[in-house]
């Protein structure tokens, strides 16, 4: 009788074509994404045994979490850092999907529920930092709620939805509490789950429609294996940078005194130095939402092609390429800019 | 070939206007449109600020001649020129950043934009000059400040 396959046994099918599990194809970026979420997951568990969502406390309570709690220090730097990376493994991951045309129908459904991943990355990462509630992120606090001010109609009402009150204060972090470990999480978790379910579904891995010669595939367990091997390379990495590595924790948000050296998290320097250009709602919010459009529309617009799949720099794929190299340059030098200064 | 709705053929409904499938789906649209309008409410309530908005400083005697004095509690300036005192906020009008002073001008941290010592822009991003706040004097002449007051930028107190 034909039994349905499990969740875990649709995503690792009993065998799989040996060139879509190439290390050098995909690198394992979404694989050890996934993993790093897995990490982010238990880590914030734990920290949510101690952390305190008052203005007064917050800032107070990860003190707890860092100098007294026995592993404190170390489970708060592995949330860290797979925070970080997980920007970064979901952004190379991104490349690799484009470089290797697998943004291509079937997959341009997933293209979407892989941008909305993305997206989810970032509002996860600066509403951690934001948790915080130190002198570091204060002002990236208040310019980033103030930009949400210049949005024309619903600025002012969203303002109020996202800082709870007509200031930064308590209640901002109580929000920022309630959408980092719970909203946030749970359309992760859904979309997240639909993301890993339709690769499968739309055929695997993209893999090259040429070369019909190479037959080898790959067994369940050798997948799982591969699978296991890069994980445990994650994790050595992962546990050598959080225990060599913790990460700051400045002194107690406080928005009275004047401004100070201002810096965004490292993800959002490119639109501080966007935002020295012009008008806040152009610089801060249209442009961001553009580049996001452009990634948007690359399988729609851009490429509607669908030969080239699975081919590294295929032909068809040019403008996509040329177009992702473009958008990533221009975020790479302004970050640049945003770090010297 | 379409499916054909059932419902739509039936005699003891035809003239109908609201077969059932079209009431169902206008239940829930209107029930999630309900929902969201509720959720969206719930999120909205604002807390009262506990932070003053009003302050009664020094005697005006305190403020000398091109004097730039601090009011961290009000985020605010009180500055004194030839036709007397006047108050600038310190809230840059780009996004919100506390501009600090230096020799001659405000300056933010955030984005670098400059003010001189009226409030006019030096240098963007801002577009728009520092607010000008309310002074008065309470019966004790002493100088009260009210950050919630805006007031034109020739505005000023001379008591001198």
């Amino acid at each position: 009788m034909f039994k349905r396959p499990s969740f875990v046994h649709h995503l690792h099918p009993p065998t799989i074509p040996a060139r879509e599990a190439r290390f050098r194809y995909t690198f394992g970026l979404g694989g050890i994404s996934i993993f790093l979420c897995a990490v982010l997951l238990i880590t914030g568990a734990l920290e949510l045994f101690y952390y305190v969502p008052t203005a007064a406390e917050a800032n107070a309570s990860l003190q707890t979490i860092t100098l007294l709690v026995p592993y404190g220090r170390l489970v708060r730097s592995i949330h860290f850092w797979s925070a970080q990376i997980l920007v970064v493994t979901s952004l190379l991951h991104m490349g690799r999907v484009v470089f290797t045309g697998s943004y291509k129908p079937p997959r341009r459904f997933n293209w979407l529920l892989g941008l909305g991943l993305l997206v989810l990355v970032l509002l996860f990462d600066f509403s951690g930092y934001v948790l915080r509630w130190d002198m570091d992120i204060a002002w990236a606090l208040l310019v980033g709620t103030n930009l949400l001010k210049s949005i024309p109609l619903i600025g002012e009402g969203f303002y109020g939805l996202v800082v709870g009150g007509s200031e930064i204060s308590s209640p901002t972090v109580g929000r920022f509490y309630g959408w980092h470990v719970y909203a946030l999480p749970l359309v992760t978790i859904i979309l997240l789950g639909w993301h890993i379910f339709k690769v499968r579904r739309d055929g695997g891995i993209s893999h090259s429609a040429r070369n019909p010669q190479s037959k080898t595939r790959i067994s369940r367990d050798e997948l799982v294996n591969r699978e296991l091997t890069a994980l445990l390379v994650t994790s050595v990495l992962l546990l050598a940078i959080a225990a060599l590595l913790p990460p700051h924790l400045g002194a107690k948000m406080d928005l009275r005194g004047i401004s100070a050296e201002a810096s965004a998290p490292w993800f959002f320097l490119w639109i501080q130095q966007l935002l020295r250009l012009g008008s806040p709602f152009t610089m801060g919010v249209l442009l961001p939402v553009a580049v996001l459009t452009i990634l948007v529309v690359i399988p729609y617009l851009i490429d509607r092609s669908s030969d080239g799949v699975g081919e590294w720099f295929n032909r068809r794929g040019r403008a996509a390429q040329v177009v992702l190299i473009g958008v990533s340059g221009l975020v790479l030098v302004l970050t640049l800019f945003g770090v010297l200064q | 070939m379409a499916v054909r709705d059932e419902a739509y053929e039936r005699e003891d409904i035809k003239g109908v206007s609201l077969p059932r499938r079209a009431f169902l789906k206008l239940s829930l649209t209107a029930s999630g449109l309900l929902m969201s309008w509720g959720i969206f409410r719930f999120l909205s309530y604002q807390q009262q600020s506990e932070n003053p908005v009003r302050l009664t400083l020094q005697e005006p005697m305190a403020y000398p001649p091109d004097s730039v004095t601090p009011v961290p509690q009000l985020k605010a300036w009180i500055l004194r020129d030839e036709a007397g005192l006047y108050a600038l906020s310190a809230l840059c009008t780009h996004l919100g950043c506390t501009v600090g002073e230096t020799e001659t001008s405000f300056e933010c941290p955030c984005h670098g934009s400059r003010f001189n010592l009226h409030g006019a822009t030096l240098q963007g991003p801002a577009s728009k000059p520092l607010e000008h706040l309310d002074l008065s004097l309470s019966t004790d002449n002493k100088v009260v400040l009210d950050s919630s007051k805006k007031v034109p930028a020739s505005q000023r107190l001379n008591p001198f």
